[in-house]
């Protein structure tokens, strides 16, 4: 991918390149305080998860590791997501099946806060990991958008 | 405008948006502010690949579509060449959109069109703004208006503001003010149980 300028500029990476041949991008939402207004967005392709979910799914990620059915893990993971993603029954294709990708809850907006054309994260990125610039900006979002929840989700590009 | 959906919920803290005093309707009216990957919509340069996954897309019926700034002359011009033919022309007459749609999908390529997703509760077409890299609700009013749509003259001090603080933050971006009718969802979210109900 060439580079695309200020498509970093948010973002703080806690570390070196990790694994190069992934990228990753980080996806501001903004879940509306109530559904009855907003978008509807297909979730983040290659989402490993969002600032607010990450432990809740790495626990059940280790529990799936120690033997907990997939059927189980992908129940527990449906429940950790729902205030932002549920199963997709909104979105299907024109031979009639729905997506696999999960979509969003209504939001309010939804913004690229950056991508890098390799993986610096272990784990997803939070307020933390932003820049100067990022944390003005998602500050800014957080103040105009007052009851609503923000949320970053991190995504591989593979 | 009321920024505000009810006295219990602030959706928008600040005005951004200055609507026109005189609505028609009470169907509501939303201003989305889009920020398109400019590349995209060009589509010059094969070098400059930009991944999809990079971007996201809105989604809505078509009859929800009022106008986006980008596009509105051309789709004015076609609408009105539209309606002169529609008498006339047997394809137009029984076109699955109306003049008005068909106009905005044919003066909105790039920006805009139809899309071949569809809605399990929906029985118009859906379209789809794509190649966003953001898309911020800045706008709701409880009514809807004739004749009008959002540009940037319509952008309060703070819009304004905002409109410039996103283009600031990607100089690559082209940003568009999209216009639909209602303050719902873009559309409805189905959730599993909906679905096993139905």
């Amino acid at each position: 991918m060439q580079s695309e300028k200020s498509y970093d500029g948010f973002l703080s990476p806690p570390g070196e390149c990790r694994i190069s041949s992934e990228g990753e991008r980080v996806w501001l939402f903004v879940r509306a305080p109530t559904d009855a207004v907003g978008a509807i967005v297909m979730e983040p392709y290659e989402m490993i998860a969002t600032d607010r979910t990450y432990e809740a799914e790495r626990a059940a990620y280790d529990a799936l590791s120690h033997g907990l059915s997939l059927d189980e893990y992908q129940k527990q993971l449906e429940r950790i997501r729902t205030s932002l993603f549920v199963p997709n029954f909104t979105f299907k294709s024109d031979y009639g099946e729905f997506y696999d990708e999960m979509v969003s809850r209504p939001v309010l907006a939804v913004f690229l806060m950056g991508a890098f054309e390799k993986r610096y994260h272990e784990q997803v990125y939070t307020y933390d990991d932003l820049t100067d610039d990022g944390k003005a900006f998602y500050d800014f979002i957080r103040a105009l958008y007052p009851d609503s929840e923000l949320y970053l989700a991190t995504a591989l590009e593979t | 405008m009321s920024a505000e959906m009810n006295t219990s919920v602030q959706l928008i803290r600040e005005r951004l948006v200055d609507f026109p005093n005189d609505g028609v309707g009470r169907d509501g009216t939303l201003v989305w502010l889009l920020a398109y990957a400019e590349r995209l919509l060009r589509n010059s340069r094969p070098d400059a690949y930009i991944p999809l996954e990079i971007t996201t897309q809105l989604l809505f019926p078509v009859d929800r579509f009022v106008g986006l700034d980008l596009t509105w002359e051309q789709h004015q011009k076609r609408y009105t060449e539209l309606l002169k033919s529609v008498e006339t022309d047997p394809v137009l007459r029984t076109n699955y959109l109306t003049a008005y749609e068909l106009a905005a999908v044919e003066a909105g390529r790039p920006h805009l069109d139809i899309s071949t997703i569809e809605h399990p509760q929906l029985n118009r077409p859906l379209m789809i703004v794509p190649y966003l890299y953001g898309a911020f609700l800045i706008g709701i009013s409880p009514v809807s208006y004739a004749d009008w749509h959002c540009t940037q003259r319509d952008l309060t001090e703070h819009g304004q503001a905002f409109y410039k603080r996103v283009k600031q933050i990607l100089p690559s971006t082209v940003l568009g003010l999209l216009t639909l009718r209602g303050t719902g969802p873009l559309v409805p979210l189905v959730l599993k149980s909906d679905d096993d109900d139905a």
